[in-house]
């Protein structure tokens, strides 16, 4: 009675040749094409970007490319303002200011990505357990969640930082504890949403492992708005980085931040304004272009925002 | 047929959930079995118990569902196996074919990423290379075109109809015994409808396996089941082959399903016939037989005790008190 499977009846259309007869795209495209169509449309997004891919640079470069050291001292020239010889100035012990703030932000990006890994690999974890147990298991992941989000960060960072803060790792390791609540609420809740989903009892009904189900079944699909929180935790991070540095809680001298530079400069703001504006001026302006990059990766990573 | 042994037997089955209103009754003391080979429908509206049922053989009811009774699959209880050992035979020995092609497939993989993983989780050995060759394989079978490129498709460029075949064709990778196939077409158009139904009867041709159809859809059972069950409130009410349910049924709720079907004989401004009211609420079933209060022909042992399901021959088996009374009742209707 199948014999007419293959080869459907005159009259009746076959599902093929509807697809060739709408002109559909019978190639396809990549969910990866599809992203970076959506990407593009944002303008501001693709200069941030590019900011940051510069900014990054100078970062990682400007020190190797400058005469000066981070450390160098040279009393003869002290408070020098910005010109051709040191770009920046020079402090007080006539340190060169370009290379202490490139160096400065080396730090601050290297701690900022460090928070952001590790607070996403923690929250992604809690949530997803969470989200997909359920029960007890849920009942105390997301007890915990909320002690965590509602205990005062800046209060616990004071407190903790002034006993094991100084080094840029314990200043990671700190702020990535305090941090992964936003992300793991945010995966929980995906996970609840995905897990009742028909793909996954089908997945269930294949006989997949519960680790396998959740990680590579439900996991995929909630990469989106994970990338775009992990985008937008560099720049929260940079900033509690340098609030902390600034009260001297965080990273110490002799290692030097944005935040520690912030701090050495506030007590010139008028004589020397430049002194402070600059790093804060790269705090606010990484900052921002990772909002817009953040804003724009939610568009492009978000299947559901039409096929175009 | 009937010599052979069942490849699955459903004793006693029952299934209930504890809710805020109090314990639920889905599935109340199902018991059926499916020959090797044999197609079986299993028809009811919604709520009925039918879906709560094979979520019940498939092993995928929640763990706070309270469940009773045997899934014997040739002879081992499916109920009592340990996660592990049920997975071997999820998506091995029993596969499942669900409602809905448009969600049962995950949007971020292609569709021949999840017919591979599907074929190497029961099978370790089998390489990626071979697994793909199957599932090329496999998707020529259920008719989908250019296989060798479509496989690298996302589930988002296949039409609902295609999607479906694919499922099909997952539900059949690795050869089941037993194909549970919950609402097949119901998400589909009716001019897909037939399509899908007659990929299925291929693909069942090609694994030999027995299959359980659950629809509310009579006309996609008459057209493919070989044995009916009815079900009505967590309950069989009507079992028996597909020709004795259709025209010699001896229960009012089949009666009634079958009077509500518009067909192309009916003579002209004839109205359908439709069961008054709606099917109750599993957390409060009326006393006596659940279908009583909408049943035409309410005696009153009907409101205290609940029917048996009655012996009618061999093979056909009925959930009414009235019964033997039941064919006279409606010719005398019919006359008055």
């Amino acid at each position: 009675m199948s014999d007419s499977l293959l080869t459907p009846g005159p009259g009746t259309e076959t599902e093929s040749a509807v697809v060739e007869r709408e002109g559909m795209n019978v190639e396809g495209r990549s969910f990866a094409e599809q992203a970076w169509t959506r990407f593009r449309k944002h303008k501001l997004a693709i200069i941030s970007t590019i900011a940051l891919v510069l900014i990054a640079l100078s970062f990682v470069f400007g020190p190797l490319l400058s005469p000066y050291t981070v450390e160098g001292i040279d009393i003869a020239n002290r408070l020098q303002g910005p010109g051709a010889e040191h770009f920046f100035g020079t402090d007080a012990l006539g340190r060169d200011l370009f290379v202490r703030t490139v160096s400065g932000g080396r730090f601050s990006l290297l701690i900022a990505i460090i928070v952001s890994l590790l607070t996403t690999v923690l929250g992604t974890v809690i949530g997803a357990l969470g989200g997909y147990l359920g029960g007890w298991v849920d009942g105390f992941l997301s007890q915990l969640t909320n002690l965590f989000l509602i205990v005062p960060a800046l209060v616990i960072l004071i407190v903790v930082g002034r006993e094991y803060g100084g080094s840029p790792i314990s200043t990671a390791v700190l702020l990535g504890v305090l941090l992964w609540p936003g992300i793991a609420r945010i995966v929980r809740g995906l996970f609840l949403q995905y897990k009742n989903q028909e793909f996954v009892l089908a997945a269930r009904a294949a006989g997949a492992k519960s680790p396998r189900i959740m990680f590579r079944h439900i996991l995929p699909n909630t990469i989106g708005p994970i990338v775009v929180s992990a985008t937008l935790l560099i720049g929260t991070a940079i900033i509690l980085e340098s609030t902390l540095s600034f009260l001297g809680l965080g990273v110490q001298a002799p290692a030097t931040t944005l935040g520690t530079l912030v701090s050495d400069a506030k007590g010139s703001l008028t004589e020397r304004p430049y002194e402070l504006l600059l790093p804060a001026g790269f705090i606010v302006g990484i900052t921002l272009a990772i909002n817009f990059l953040g804003d724009a990766l939610r568009d492009a990573l978000d299947p559901t925002t039409g096929r175009s | 047929m009937s010599t052979a042994e069942p490849v699955l037997q459903v004793n006693d089955l029952s299934v209930a959930f504890a809710t805020d209103d109090g314990l639920v009754e889905a599935v109340n003391g199902v018991t059926f079995e499916v020959m090797p080979g044999e197609a079986l429908g299993v028809v009811g509206e919604s709520g009925s118990g039918k879906s709560v049922t094979a979520m019940a053989i498939m092993g995928l009811l929640p763990r706070t569902a309270k469940i009773s009774g045997e899934v014997l699959y040739h002879g081992v209880d499916l109920l009592h196996l340990s996660d592990s050992e049920m997975r071997k035979k999820q998506g091995n020995d029993i596969a499942m074919i669900f409602q809905d092609p448009m969600t049962a497939l995950n949007p971020v993989f292609t569709v021949g990423n999840q017919l591979v993983e599907g074929i190497r989780i029961h099978n370790k050995g089998v390489s990626k290379q071979a697994a793909r060759a199957r599932s090329i394989e496999l998707l020529d079978l259920v008719g989908i075109p250019e296989p060798t490129i479509r496989i690298d498709n996302y589930p988002h460029e296949f039409s609902g109809g295609m999607r479906q075949r694919a499922m099909i064709a997952m539900a059949i990778a690795n050869e089941p015994e037993v194909l549970i196939a919950d609402e097949p077409t119901t998400a589909l158009d009716v001019t897909i409808q037939a399509q899908v139904i007659e990929v299925m009867e291929k693909a069942r041709e090609e694994t030999g396996a027995a299959m359980m159809l659950i629809t509310h859809d009579l006309g996609l059972v008459a057209g493919v089941a070989d044995r009916i069950n009815v079900m009505y409130g967590g309950r069989i009410f009507e079992s028996g082959d597909t020709r004795t349910v259709f025209y010699e049924s001896v229960n009012p709720y089949t009666r009634g399903l079958m009077s509500s079907i518009p067909s192309f004989a009916a003579r002209e401004h004839e109205r359908l016939d439709p069961i008054p009211g709606s099917p109750p609420s599993p957390s409060n079933f009326p006393s006596g037989c659940v279908f009583r209060p909408r049943c035409p022909h309410v005696v009153d042992r009907c409101k205290e005790e609940r029917p048996e399901l009655h012996v009618v021959d061999e093979r056909h088996r009925t959930r009414c008190h009235i019964w033997e009374q039941l064919p006279a009742l409606e010719t005398a209707e019919a006359t008055s």
